[in-house]
């Protein structure tokens, strides 16, 4: 058998099998700790990308900054290949008031028919009746928007734009589980938006999409066909996708120290086993192991660790983010999270295994270059 | 006729010593000759032997094996002359803890790359008189034992020569002379060149040897 040193390395772990359970447990504890948090991370991100969705089309065909979309695309969008419904709407900045109480709001002027095909509005409906939307002219709300306005169904709210203000009765409050949707945004009647604005245009067109892993691929062809600016879903959301990642980037370096000081523990464990084995290393060179062979043989032990604790920290990190899954953590009113969203993060789970794999390598170079450095006149005196 | 292996005019000091402890040293050795290297503690018996088993560098002199000097010898040709020709038997025995016996023999066989099964490993086992012990551990087993799977292990690789330094040293009196009776069985069967460093004088006599004494220089006695 080529490469003898996998066999004895294995022989030797198995034989000090306590020392070698706790290099492997370092390792195995910090790889926990890594897919844990991000599985957190993943989670959350899912979670919010999810709410977002449950309002936002997957792509916005948008006419640009202060100008309205005269032409009607509705049809060709519709028809475009990979595209499975679109919607005309009209965004603009107003203020709803009830009473002494002012909020500002984003207003999105839908058809209510055409928007109910994207986003099942239907469902999404926390108070109000449908059929009674579909066909008046009021005002639907978030949650959270209603609750600051401290507003119910069939209240009269004022709407103030830059065109106008009017009164519209309240018909529905929507939930979507995102803070920013519940308390910003305002629905209305395409008409209503029109009427308000005095336009005969729209804003945009709201269109979802088949994969919407690909939705970048559609931006382009969009571009071409309308020679509208094509937005996708994550454009206005930036500045939160880049604050989440910075935090999952600092919160992963923070776990990845953790498992250099569990290299360290392995480190310790081999330099003392290599003074411990300096007369088998002699021995070993008498047999005609070569220096190199010598540092394999403790590389090998290395790769082994690395693994082992790897693949004990991956076993026992999906155990615990099952766990975490089912059990109901409630969180404080301030996140706006029901409970702790959490997703096990598979596409983390090589380079965490890597990570360990070199952990546990990385951890053994030392003693390993230590021992092909052993004097073996020295080592094998007699006295 | 080229000899198995020859010192010329061999030195070897250590920095901590003022003296050289190997000091100018030559000799020729044939194969299948059985050599006892007598000298007190501290003569040099074990650097001689690491010299001759290129484990050390001389300061000077040349070694030559079968005619070639090795002065030139890269680590890895050294290493594999040794796994290839070369058996070594230690005072404490030199098993590696983590092997059972038969894995502790077929070591020799591992490091040059071949394939093992355990079936060379139960027959010298088996030529040390220790069949049945094949699962046992070094640390279950006697002195005694311990030094015949040394042997075992020296010899699985049919070397050319064994070097054995105070191999009787850690063993009481009977258990010494068994040793001394299995490595002349041993060679007088197999033909290998042994060669014996040790302060016992008893063992010239059970091994039937030449006999070299050291002390810096080496005397041929008979």
């Amino acid at each position: 058998m080529r490469g003898w040193y996998w066999y004895l390395g294995f022989k030797q772990l198995k034989h000090h099998i306590k020392q070698t359970m706790i290099g492997v447990g370092g390792i195995a504890a910090s790889v926990v700790a890594l897919m844990v948090i991000l599985s957190f991370s993943q989670g959350i991100e899912e979670f919010i990308v999810e709410r977002i969705l449950l309002l936002t089309p997957h792509l916005s065909v948008e006419a640009g900054y202060n100008d309205f979309i005269l032409e009607d695309w509705q049809n060709s969008l519709e028809e475009f290949p990979g595209v499975y419904g679109s919607s005309p709407y009209l965004l603009f900045p107003g203020v709803v008031q009830r009473g002494l109480v002012n909020e500002s709001v984003a207003f999105k002027a839908v058809d209510w028919d055409l928007e109910d095909q994207l986003f099942d509005l239907q469902t999404l409906l926390d108070e109000g009746e449908w059929s009674k939307i579909r066909r008046g002219n009021g005002l639907v709300i978030g949650g959270e928007l209603a609750l600051r306005l401290g507003a119910d169904l069939d209240d009269n709210i004022t709407v103030i734009t830059a065109y106008g203000a009017r009164n519209l009765e309240l018909m529905g409050i929507f939930y979507t589980g995102y803070y920013p949707l519940d308390s910003g945004l305002a629905l209305v009647s395409l008409g209503e938006g029109k009427d308000l604005l005095e336009t005969d245009g729209v804003s945009g067109y709201g269109l979802k999409i088949r994969n919407l892993s690909h939705v970048d691929q559609y931006i382009l062809p969009l571009q071409d066909l309308t020679g509208l600016w094509i937005r996708p879903w994550y454009d206005k959301e930036q500045s939160m996708f880049i604050t989440m990642s910075i935090q999952k980037v600092v919160l992963v370096w923070i776990t990845v120290f953790s498992l250099l000081i569990g290299a360290l523990g392995i480190m310790n464990i081999f330099l003392l086993r290599s003074w411990q084995q300096s007369r088998s290393v002699g021995v070993l060179r008498t047999l005609g192991a070569t220096p190199k062979q010598i540092g394999a043989l403790l590389l090998t032990q290395g790769v082994y660790c690395g693994i082992m604790g790897g693949t004990i920290g991956i076993i026992l990190a999906r155990l615990v983010v099952f766990i975490l899954g089912r059990i109901d953590i409630r969180l404080p009113q301030v996140f706006y999270l029901e409970r702790l969203p959490i997703s096990w993060a598979q596409g983390d789970l090589w380079w965490v295994v890597l990570l360990a794999l070199i952990t546990g390598l990385g951890a053994v170079v030392w003693p390993a270059l230590r021992m092909t450095r052993i004097d073996v006149g020295e080592v094998l005196r007699n006295d | 006729m080229i000899s198995l292996l020859e010192f010329r005019n061999v030195c070897k000091g250590y920095p901590k010593l003022s003296v050289p402890v190997i000091d100018g040293v030559s000799f020729k050795i044939e194969q299948g000759e059985r050599i006892v290297v007598l000298g007190a503690s501290g003569s040099g018996k074990t650097t001689l032997l690491q010299l001759m088993g290129l484990l050390l560098r001389p300061d000077s002199g040349n070694v030559l094996i079968e005619g070639e000097d090795v002065q030139d010898w890269s680590e890895s040709k050294r290493s594999r002359w040794r796994n290839q020709n070369l058996g070594y038997v230690f005072q404490d025995f030199g098993l590696i803890p983590e092997l059972n016996l038969v894995d502790n023999i077929e070591l020799p066989l591992r490091i040059a790359g071949l394939r093992t099964s355990g079936l060379d490993g139960m027959k010298f086992l088996s030529e040390v008189d220790l069949c049945g012990r094949e699962k046992a551990f070094p640390a279950e087993i006697s002195g005694g034992e311990s030094q015949r799977v040394a042997i075992a292990r020296a010899l699985v690789g049919h070397p050319k020569l064994i070097l054995a330094d105070e191999p009787t040293g850690n063993l009481q009196g009977q258990q010494g002379k068994q040793i001394a009776e299995l490595f002349k069985r041993l060679q007088v069967k197999l033909g290998f060149t042994l060669i014996v460093a040790t302060h016992n004088e008893d063992l010239i006599e059970l091994l039937d040897a030449k006999t070299w004494i050291l002390s810096g220089r080496l005397t041929k006695s008979t």
